[in-house]
């Protein structure tokens, strides 16, 4: 039943492609894409599903049945459509007649709507969630133990450049909360988790440390899709800088 | 309101329905929904490679919350309304006094 309607509903969401100025088409049950017809500039349909999931289940966590969002951009519009826990997200140019679109994908999602409700994504795959987290830290690990000795010859890329002390990751850090918190709430916040958990000088904290401080702070916004993307920018700085 | 990488602040609550209105509740919730809406605007504008999101239009059962950047992103205008427009029209609103 299930491929079947994955079938089904790519054909589908091919079709809405021929509507004028709709460049993509994705359809999603909570993250999992049931159907993704999207331009090659969308780097990732999955992280992309993923933050739509995010966005309507911010909404639903406050008991706001959001029906519909747009964005409008510099180059296009992202229209996102969301009903019984199905959502659809149409990629679109700057000469589009939104609303028709609006109500042809209405009419999609009633058309479909029994088969919809009915889809059920594959099942999980063996996770791999911890090893993912788990593999920067294991090659910063990897970089700190092969720190040089005095008697090395000196390289030019050091350890303390290419891994980011607490002041690095505190600044990235802040960079992330600035998004859900005003600085000053941010600096206290970080302030306080450094005292529960008693760092007293934070320049000792080497980068697992730091890592694992940061993520304790995040973990402290109370937003769950909030803080899940901002866990995921964090590891994604470290992860730019441990490589730089 | 500004944004400024550093939070956002109330400097000016946009116009139409809610500068009309000045209910607080009204305002505050407008500054909530465009401080939520922007963070995955942003997000979701650089994953499609859209570029500099410009506007947002939220809509639910009870009715239609829009907002737009002007001045380069320094101000926020936006509507809350009950009624539900049809989608050129609410840009055109939006974007009329830019």
């Amino acid at each position: 039943m299930s491929v079947l309607n994955t079938i089904d509903f790519q054909a589908e969401a091919k079709g809405l492609c021929r509507l004028g100025g709709v460049r993509g088409v994705m359809l999603q049950k909570g993250p999992q894409i049931i159907a993704s017809h999207l331009p090659a500039e969308v780097a990732s349909s999955d992280a992309l599903a993923e933050q739509v999931a995010h966005l309507f289940d911010g909404y639903q966590q406050v008991e706001r049945s959001v029906k519909q969002v747009l964005f409008a951009y510099e180059k296009g519009c992202l229209l996102m459509l969301n009903e019984n826990g199905v959502q659809m997200t149409l990629l679109l140019g700057n000469s589009v007649d939104l609303d028709l679109v609006a109500v042809t994908a209405t009419l999609f999602f009633a058309e479909h709507a029994a088969a919809l409700r009915s889809f059920m994504p594959p099942p999980p795959q063996p996770p791999v969630e911890e090893g993912i987290i788990q593999a920067p830290v294991q090659a910063l690990s990897a970089i700190v133990t092969a720190r040089p000795t005095q008697s090395d010859t000196p390289v030019p890329v050091t350890v303390s450049e290419s891994v980011p002390p607490w002041k690095e990751v505190q600044h990235d850090l802040e960079s992330i909360l600035a998004k859900v918190l005003g600085g000053a709430q941010a600096r206290s916040l970080i302030t306080r988790v450094l005292k529960t958990v008693g760092v007293s000088d934070s320049n000792d904290l080497n980068l697992s440390e730091s890592r694992s401080i940061a993520l304790t702070i995040l973990a402290e916004v109370p937003h769950r899709g909030k803080r899940e993307s901002l866990i995921q920018e964090l590891e994604s700085l470290l992860s730019a800088r441990a490589k730089r | 309101m500004t944004r400024d990488g550093s939070g956002t602040q109330l400097i000016r609550v946009a116009k139409k329905e809610v500068h009309s209105t000045g209910d607080e509740l009204i305002q505050e919730r407008f500054v909530q929904e465009v401080g939520y809406a922007d963070y995955f605007a942003c997000l979701m504008g650089e994953m499609t490679g859209l570029g500099k999101a410009s506007l947002g239009v939220i809509e639910d059962e009870s009715g239609q919350g829009a907002f737009s950047f002007a001045q380069g992103g320094a101000v926020v205008n936006g509507i809350m309304t009950p009624r539900v427009r049809p989608l050129h029209k609410l840009l055109e609103e939006l974007t009329a006094d830019d």
